[in-house]
């Protein structure tokens, strides 16, 4: 028999589902009116982002090419460094160190986004421009670097559960046949963990993709296609953050920023339930 | 044969240290360059009162308001997210903790967990600002952190609930228990102080978000300090921000911008140490 | 003689697989039932059937029924059920609470306040269990702090203060050193006055101490059901004289 309070709890528990919900509403509901007014192919297709030109001009392929460029980067920067200091972890370093090491990178994982966009602002970029002789320090090079250090802690320590978690007895039995542990991390762990990698890859590419202050601070925010990483550039999130504080509600301008929005959230939702499919199939073949 | 593979480990071994040191090294020195940066500006009146701009920019006495108003909407937005955070990660723990609502429920949070944060300002800024008409305030900015510390609260809640053993479940109900007396004054009380270590962990997530907050209700300069709920405010991160993009004196912003990432560095350090005691606590106590 | 338990027909179901077969049954009122059988004859899940625990999980069904105060089992809301039908597990599962908040939580969550009630209730359960004496001096500490034989008296003594009709306890005393189980079964001789007993033993000895009637189950099936001298000294069916020399089991 349920009670008032069961049905009160039960209602509750669905509240994440009508927040993602409203959130979806509340993205197109401001993003269509857009269309009144400027061509659907104009949005998708235009190749320039000029919203205070006259007339303005919406076209998001420059930020959205932007956004794959340093996300891309970033990935390319994330994932192998997450993997090799999870290795360094569960192999290398005294089993009391594994503690205070991971601990240490949940810390560093907290620091605010906003100081690594200090950080890469006020030395990283310096240092390019006048050490290494970059043409601006603000780049996409830069951002993905600064993306990385921020999101590397998060899959390196994920992989490193896996890893060390991984059935030991396979371990052991690859052992018993004669292979030291580098020749069993890459002949057996790595190749019985591409389920779970794969799924934290996905997961760091869906924060990485709609991480907002770090590439504001230190991408250069130029709409321009860029041709190498050591150009500025700027992406989709960091353009509704740099330009909705001056658009006006109502506007034409307030309505792309919005479809802007919409887009990032419904790539990083794909990318996150492509993770977590990943992962789900995984846990139920582990099950087996 | 054997030789030449312990070779071959040996240097991967040895590749793969260096890396990791060098990342890790990189990782410390930004808490190094922080600290260094950031101590020499710190003082109480750096602290404690008013920030003020001169005619070149120049930043000049302290943050006293981005402190408070950055504990007012982690606060507030803390008393927003914990109790329906709670309640949800309840509902997932001890009622619908299987079948295929369970599992898309699951996926909703982590999805929830996974939205961008400048997506979570925009929907602050549609639905808090503009909808309900709170405008750019501690209150709009507050009602939309809540949301990005939601899911934070729902998964270590349901975590901490589900780690409690069943017997104690079963005993509750054995006596005659509805189900929501078995979860509220059985298995939650067991599970607090893990659920106090996801709420500290949120708070410490909220503290430090800047995109939320920017067409909320943030602003870099205000005169005083925050009164009520319906002002724009200071926050710690934003201020950074500010600083750093908007400023004519470039130097004279990076370091005070220092002294502001110290603070909010130590305050979240400090969460996430008594985290780390709680942890380390109940470890011991469960040897 | 009265009839608290009437089993039918009962048969008990995980998914597919058939865990009782056909169990029929009648307990009396005011008497020690104990249940005895091999390891995984069903003993725990005729027990957690009757008070209906075992519908947590949502494989498991039954079909037959069980008569308890005139009307099936079934169709009583199952919160009241198992304020009349109590239980005791294996393992002893006091709350994290004091002693005290222990024993009364069944009244409380019955929505009980009045503290006069309350407290009344509390030491005559807690002297039912025989753990009066050695707790009424630190009714607020921790029950973690009880030894493993007191935190079982705790856990009878939480269960009768709800005064249940019937008491369910499985294998109470197995993990439970031997002065402990002394105790125990000495508090359930005294309360069967009250109060009518099913307890699931593996220990026959234990049986024989204390129990009036002894079931014996096999494979699901109930072998044999009689008095417990009777059923223990001169056992009718086979499989009882195999079980109770140890041929096996
Ligand atoms: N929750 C469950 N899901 C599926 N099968 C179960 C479940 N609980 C018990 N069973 C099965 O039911 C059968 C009887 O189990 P039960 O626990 O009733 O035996 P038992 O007589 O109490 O054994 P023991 O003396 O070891 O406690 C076993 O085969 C067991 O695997
Ligand atoms: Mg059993």
């Amino acid at each position: 028999m349920k009670s008032t309070i069961d049905r009160l709890i039960s209602v509750s528990g669905l509240t994440s589902i009508a927040i993602i919900a409203a959130i979806t509403f509340f993205l197109f509901y401001n993003w269509i009116p857009l269309f009144d007014t400027v061509d659907p192919i104009g949005f998708f297709f235009g190749t320039l982002w000029y919203p205070t030109a006259i007339p303005p001009l919406y076209g998001i392929l420059p930020l959205l090419d932007a956004t794959i460029w340093i996300s891309v980067l970033a990935i390319l920067i994330t994932i192998p460094s997450a993997f090799v200091i999870a290795v360094f972890i569960t192999y290398i370093v005294p089993k009391k160190m594994r503690y205070i090491l991971k601990t240490f990178l949940e810390i560093f994982s907290s620091i605010p986004s906003v100081i690594l966009g200090l950080i890469g602002l006020s030395i990283v970029a310096p240092y390019f421009q006048n050490v290494l002789n970059m043409d601006t320090g603000q780049n996409i090079l830069n951002a993905a670097i600064m993306l990385s250090l921020i999101t590397i802690p998060m899959p390196a320590s994920m992989m490193e559960d896996f890893i060390s978690a991984f059935s030991p007895d396979q371990k052991e039995g690859s052992q018993a046949l004669g292979a030291n542990e580098f020749e069993t991390l890459t002949k057996v762990v790595i190749p019985g963990l591409k389920g779970p990698f794969a799924s934290i890859t996905m997961l760091s590419l869906g924060r990485i993709f709609g991480e907002t202050m770090i590439v504001l601070m230190v991408a250069g925010n130029a709409a321009i296609f860029p041709s190498n990483i050591f150009q500025p550039a700027r992406v989709l999130s960091s353009t509704i953050a740099a330009e909705m504080g001056e658009t006006p509600v109502g506007t034409p301008h307030f309505y792309a920023l919005f479809g802007i929005g919409a887009i990032l959230f419904v790539i990083t939702f794909l990318i996150n339930i492509a993770g977590e499919t990943i992962r789900f199939r995984y846990e139920r073949q582990m099950m087996k | 044969m054997l030789k030449q593979r312990m070779l071959k480990q040996r240097i991967a071994f040895l590749i793969l240290s260096i890396i990791s040191i060098g990342i890790l090294i990189s990782m410390g020195s930004i808490f190094a360059i922080i600290f260094v940066n950031g101590f020499s500006v710190l003082n109480w009146n750096f602290l404690t009162s008013i920030t003020s701009f001169d005619f070149k920019g120049m930043p000049h006495g302290g943050i006293g308001p981005a402190i408070v108003g950055t504990f007012m909407v982690t606060g507030l937005g803390l008393a927003f997210a914990v109790p329906v955070g709670v309640i949800s990660g309840i509902f997932l723990s001890e009622y619908k903790n299987r079948g295929k609502l369970f599992n898309f429920l699951r996926m909703m949070v982590a999805n929830l967990a996974g939205v961008p944060s400048v997506v979570h300002g925009l929907f602050g800024l549609a639905v808090f600002v503009v909808l309900f008409r709170f405008g750019f305030s501690i209150l709009s900015s507050a009602l939309t952190l809540s949301i990005l510390a939601l899911p934070i609260i729902i998964m270590t809640t349901e975590n901490a609930m589900r780690d409690v053993p069943n017997e104690l479940r079963e005993g509750a109900f054995a006596l005659g228990s509805k189900r929501w007396q078995s979860a509220l004054m059985v298995v939650f009380p067991v599970s607090l102080p893990k659920v106090l270590t996801g709420i500290i962990l949120a708070s410490a997530r909220i503290a430090g978000e800047t995109a939320p907050i920017l067409f909320t209700g943030a602003t870099l300069y205000l005169a005083h300090f925050p009164t009520a709920l319906n002002q724009q405010f200071m926050a710690l991160p934003y201020t950074i921000y500010g600083l750093m993009t908007t400023s004519i004196n470039i130097e004279a912003s990076t370091n005070f911008a220092y002294g502001i990432a110290f603070v909010l560095i130590a305050l979240i350090t400090l969460m996430n140490i008594t985290v780390m005691i709680f942890r380390s606590i109940k470890r011991k106590m469960e040897v | 003689m009265d009839i608290d338990l009437k089993v039918k027909n009962l048969s008990a179901y995980f998914g597919q697989k058939k865990i009782l077969d056909s169990i029929s049954l009648e307990i009396p009122s005011r008497s020690i039932v104990a249940i005895i059988g091999p390891s995984g004859c069903g003993k725990s899940t005729f027990l957690r059937t009757i008070n209906r625990m075992n519908d947590r999980f949502d494989d498991f069904h039954s079909t037959g029924s069980i008569i308890f105060k005139g009307r099936d089992t079934m169709e009583y809301p199952v919160e009241e059920l198992r304020k009349e039908i109590g239980m005791v597990f294996q393992k002893p599962n006091p709350f994290p609470k004091s002693i005290y908040e222990n024993v009364v939580f069944g009244l409380k969550i019955q929505g009980i306040r009045d503290k006069k009630i309350l407290d009344e209730k509390a030491n005559q359960s807690l002297m039912a269990a025989s753990l009066y004496e050695e707790v009424k001096d630190r009714l607020s500490t921790n029950a973690y702090k009880l030894s493993g034989g007191q935190q079982q008296r705790l856990c009878i003594a939480r269960a009768l203060a709800v005064s249940p009709k019937i008491l369910l306890l499985d294998e109470p005393t197995s993990a439970i050193d031997p002065i402990a189980t002394k105790q125990i079964e000495n508090v359930l001789k005294n309360i069967k006055k009250d109060i009518t007993i099913v307890i699931v033993t593996h220990n026959i000895n234990q049986a024989a101490r204390i129990a009036d009637y002894v079931a014996f189950f096999y494979m699901g099936r109930l072998i044999e059901f009689g008095k417990s001298e009777k059923v223990l000294n001169s056992p009718a069916e086979k499989l009882t004289e195999e079980y109770l020399t140890g041929t096996y089991g």
